[in-house]
C-alpha cells in the first residue's frame, strides 16, 4: 500500500504527515501515570509509522499493524492538539485499511 | 555518510531475544520494560536534529539503526544496565523526550537506548532555600506547572518546555527565554545524582557554592550522557513574579539595538527577555504596525518580579533604548509571540517539503557584528535563495547568543544533506575563526563533533582522558561530543 492507493481521504494522509514530523507539541498531556512510558506511544512516533507504511517506506505485518492500534496515550495528547486535528481517528482508519489490505 | 534504509533492516536485525545475554538484561528491567520490535525501536531512531527528520522523510536511519530499547524504572536498574553494558561491551544511549536538535540521543553504533520516562517524579519542593529535587525523566512543562502550583517558578522557558525533559536541560546544557534573568540551566542546577560509566552511583550534594576542587556537577551538566547518565538534579526555583510587563521597541539597525541590550545588562539591569530580530526576523512581525516605520529592528523587552523592582529595571532599560536610537511600539508582537512561544515550528518546514535548521553561537560584544554578517553571507554563499534571519535572546555583561534560522526547499535526501553540510561547515568556520562558541545551548550532540574539538583545542583532549578513565569500554553514549 503506498499514498496512491490508499483508501483514505487525503486530508487524512496529509494530517499523519504532519503529525509524524511534529515535535510532540501535545504530549504535555501524555499521562504519567497509569500508561506505559514509551516514545513509541507518543503521537509523531505513531503518526511517523503510519506514514512510513502508506509510503512504501517500511514493509506492514503483523507486529506494525498491533504498534499502529496502541493509541491510548495518542487519545489523550489529541486533547492538546495545537491544531485541533484528530490523528487518532486517522490511524484507526489507516490500521483498518492496512489490514484489510 | 553509509545509507541505513529502514526497509532493509526491518527484516535484517538479529533476533535481540537470541543474543547470550538478553535474559540477564530481561532480569534487570523486567520483561515489559525491554523493547524490541521494529515498529517501536522506530521511534528511537530519530530525535528533532533536522538531518535526522530529512532521513526519516525519506526512509533512513540518520546513524544506526536502535538495536534494542530498555525503560528502567529506578536508579537501582540503571545502575545494574550500566555494568551489564560495561560487562558485554554493548553502546548504551540515554533518551529523555528526544527534543534534542543535534543528534544527541541518537545511537550511533546501535546499541541499547535507555529511555528514562519512568524516572518521571517530582521528589521534593523546599522552599525554604528554594530549590527543587526532580528525576531527570519528568516532562519540562510539568515540573513547571507543579511549581507554579507553589507560587514557585524554575525560570527556565526554553522553547521546547512542553517537549523535553528536565534530565535532558542538564544533559545539554540548556537555556530558556528569561535566561537574561534567570540564568541557564548551569546557573540553576545546584546537585545532582548520576551513574557514572562504570556503573557507580554519583551524588553532587546541593550547596550554594563551594571552593572544594573542579566543579564535578560540570562533569555532567553539558556532558549529553557521555560521562554518565543524570538520574535527579536539584535545582533552584524562586517564587513567582508578582508582575510581568512587555516592551517592544523599533531600533533603526541592529547595531544600534545591540549598543542598547549591552548598556542595559551593563547597567546590572535583568529584564527577563531579550529578543532583538534583525530585519528579516522583524519583518513579519512588525508589518501590520506603522509605529515601527523607520525602525526595522524589533527587540522585545518582558520584565519579572516584584512590582517595585520591575518599575525601576523597564524605566531604566526605556530609557536607554531612548538614547540608542529607539522607539517603543504597540506591545502587540510581544503579545503574539507570548502566545505561541513553546511552539516548535521545525514540523511546518518538513510538511512543505524543506530543511529548517537554528545555529545558537556564543559571542563577546565586539565579535557579534562580524559573526553575523559574515555567517549569513556564509550561507547566502551555498544558494542566495536560501531564507535566513537571526535573533539575539540571551544578554551577558560580556557578550550574548545569537540565533540563526536558515530553510531551503529539500525534494530529496541527498542534495538537502549536502547542502546543509555546507552550510553548517561555512558558518561554523566563520564563528570558529571570530572567537565565538559554537553552541550556546543546543548542544553538540553527534553533529557538531569535529568542530568542538577546534574550539576546545586541548581541552578537548582532556576530556577525552577523563572519560577513557571513567569510559575504559567506551560504552557511554560513544561518538557524542565528538568522544569515543
Amino acid at each position: 500500500m503506498n499514498e496512491e492507493n490508499r483508501q483514505m481521504n487525503k486530508t487524512s494522509t496529509d494530517e499523519i504527515r504532519f503529525c509524524a514530523f511534529c515535535p510532540n507539541l501535545c504530549r504535555t498531556n501524555y499521562p504519567t501515570s497509569g500508561m506505559p512510558q514509551r516514545e513509541y506511544m507518543t503521537p509523531s512516533a505513531l503518526a511517523y509509522l503510519g506514514y512510513a507504511v502508506m509510503n512504501g517506506l517500511i514493509q506492514y505485518d503483523e507486529d506494525i499493524g498491533d504498534v499502529l492500534t496502541k493509541l491510548e496515550a495518542f487519545e489523550e495528547c489529541k486533547k492538546a492538539c495545537l491544531y485541533g486535528y484528530d490523528i487518532p481517528s486517522h490511524m484507526r482508519e489507516l490500521a483498518a485499511d492496512l489490514k484489510a489490505s | 555518510m553509509m545509507m541505513v534504509s529502514m526497509k532493509e533492516r526491518q527484516y535484517q536485525t538479529q533476533d535481540q531475544t537470541q543474543e547470550p545475554w538478553f535474559n540477564s538484561l530481561r532480569e534487570i528491567v523486567g520483561e515489559d520494560n525491554v523493547i524490541t520490535r521494529f515498529g517501536e525501536r522506530l521511534a528511537y531512531g530519530r530525535d528533532r536534529w533536522p538531518r535526522s527528520n530529512l532521513k526519516y522523510r525519506f526512509g533512513n536511519f540518520p546513524l544506526a539503526e536502535p538495536y534494542l530499547v530498555v525503560v528502567p524504572g529506578t536508579y537501582e536498574e540503571v545502575i545494574q544496565l550500566v555494568k551489564f553494558a560495561n560487562v558485554n561491551r554493548i553502546p548504551i544511549v540515554p533518551y529523555g523526550l528526544g527534543s534534542g536538535g543535534v543528534g544527541g540521543a541518537l545511537p550511533v553504533s546501535g546499541g541499547i537506548t535507555v529511555d528514562l520516562k519512568r524516572l518521571n517524579k517530582l521528589i521534593e519542593i523546599d522552599e525554604i532555600n528554594c530549590l527543587a529535587t526532580v528525576q531527570a525523566g519528568m516532562h519540562g512543562g510539568l515540573f513547571e506547572a507543579a511549581l507554579n502550583k507553589r507560587r514557585l517558578t524554575c525560570g527556565h522557558f526554553p522553547q521546547s518546555l512542553t517537549i523535553s525533559s528536565v534530565g535532558g536541560w542538564m544533559a545539554c546544557r540548556g537555556a530558556g527565554q528569561s535566561s537574561t534573568r534567570y540564568g541557564k540551566i548551569e546557573d540553576m542546577v545546584v546537585g545532582l545524582k548520576a551513574v557514572l560509566p562504570n556503573g557507580e552511583l554519583m551524588e553532587v550534594r546541593p550547596v550554594p557554592r563551594r571552593a572544594a576542587g573542579p566543579s564535578i556537577k560540570d562533569i555532567l551538566v553539558g556532558s549529553e550522557g557521555t560521562m554518565g547518565i543524570i538520574l535527579e538534579g536539584t535545582l533552584r526555583v524562586l517564587p513567582y513574579p508578582e508582575v510581568e510587563t512587555v516592551h517592544a521597541i523599533g531600533f533603526p539597525d541592529y547595531l544600534a539595538a545591540l549598543d542598547a541590550l549591552r548598556k542595559i545588562v551593563q547597567s546590572e539591569l535583568r529584564p527577563a527577555v531579550v529578543r532583538l530580530y534583525d530585519e528579516n526576523e522583524s519583518k513579519p512581525k512588525i508589518a501590520d504596525y506603522r509605529e515601527f516605520d523607520g525602525y526595522p529592528c524589533l527587540c522585545m523587552l518582558t520584565f519579572a518580579g516584584t512590582r517595585e523592582l520591575v518599575e525601576v529595571e523597564e524605566r531604566l532599560s526605556l530609557r536607554i533604548c531612548k538614547e540608542s536610537g529607539g522607539k517603543e511600539g504597540p506591545p502587540e508582537p510581544v503579545h503574539k509571540w507570548l502566545a505561541s512561544r513553546y511552539e516548535a515550528l521545525s514540523h511546518k518546514p518538513i510538511f512543505q517539503g524543506q530543511m529548517m535548521d537554528t545555529i545558537e553561537i556564543s559571542a563577546r560584544w565586539t565579535d557579534m557584528p562580524a559573526i553575523y554578517e559574515e555567517m549569513r553571507a556564509a550561507i547566502l554563499a551555498v544558494d542566495p535563495e536560501i531564507h535566513c534571519g537571526a535573533h539575539w535572546s540571551h544578554i551577558y555583561t560580556d557578550g550574548g547568543c545569537m540565533y540563526l534560522t536558515f530553510k531551503f526547499a529539500a525534494p530529496e535526501e541527498g542534495p538537502a544533506e549536502a547542502k546543509h553540510q555546507r552550510i553548517s561547515e561555512g558558518t561554523m568556520a566563520v564563528c570558529l575563526k571570530n572567537g565565538g562558541s559554537i553552541s550556546h545551548h543546543h548542544g553538540i550532540g553527534f553533529f557538531r563533533g569535529k568542530w568542538l574539538k577546534e574550539e576546545l583545542n586541548t581541552g578537548h583532549a582532556l576530556l577525552q582522558t577523563l572519560k577513557d578513565g571513567i569510559d575504559s569500554n567506551h560504552i557511554m553514549n560513544p561518538g557524542k561530543l565528538g568522544l569515543r
